[in-house]
């Protein structure tokens, strides 16, 4: 599962710490989501989505399988 | 009550609590001396944790009980390897106390607390339906019917 959430912070200008701060996670987890160590549950999937103004299905790319949790 | 204790305390004031009670078990039982030995254990173990979970990291965070979703699946994860590590342990600590004639009861409670503990998380975390088909005109659609 690929996601573009790397993508979307840098282009907003967040750091990892304040895209955290503002899903209520920890740092740690938005290095995992980033590097695709982790997938996200539905509702934080949901909350990311929503942070950046995009659909889950074009912030999180499920033909890619290279990652899971 | 955990959540009027500041995070980063709530560990090593359990920590301080079950060494206080371990020290005076001890102390009831070998008298004064014990507390050489468990003393600094029961001082150094607190102030370990209060300074381990000032830190910015998932272990931190489970030390103040204030793990993220994916912090609370790994601390899951580790759990179940300890549970799975002590079950089989428990197994293989009754063999060999069988095998060698040795006190068996001890060995029987942990035995009896692993199967406990599993029929125990069954029934707890079991899910209303789960397996079940409950398509209209099934057996079980009555799980669904009041949706």
């Amino acid at each position: 599962m690929r996601n573009r959430v790397r993508e979307q912070r840098t282009h907003r200008g967040l750091s990892q710490a304040e895209l955290a701060a503002a899903l209520g996670v920890s740092r740690q987890t938005v290095i995992s989501i980033e590097n695709g160590r982790y997938l996200p549950s539905l509702p934080l999937a949901f909350r990311i989505a929503r942070f950046f103004d995009l659909a889950v299905d074009k912030m999180f790319d499920p033909d890619d399988e290279e990652t899971a949790t | 009550m955990m959540r009027s204790i500041p995070p980063r305390l709530r560990t090593p004031l359990i920590t301080l609590v079950g060494g206080a009670v371990c020290a005076a078990v001890a102390v009831a039982a070998y008298g004064w001396g014990s507390l050489l030995h468990l003393g600094p254990v029961t001082i150094l173990g607190p102030a370990l944790y209060y300074v381990w979970g000032g830190r910015n990291s998932d272990s931190a965070a489970m030390i103040r009980y204030q793990v993220d979703e994916r912090q609370a699946y790994r601390q899951l994860k580790i759990l179940a390897l300890v549970g799975r590590v002590m079950g089989g342990g428990a197994v293989v600590a009754y063999l060999v106390a069988f095998a060698a004639k040795a006190t068996l009861w001890p060995f029987a409670i942990f035995l009896a607390l692993f199967g406990v503990a599993t029929l125990a998380g069954w029934v707890i975390y079991r899910e209303r339906g789960d397996g079940r088909d409950d398509s209209p005109g099934s057996p079980h659609s009555w799980l669904t019917s009041g949706q």
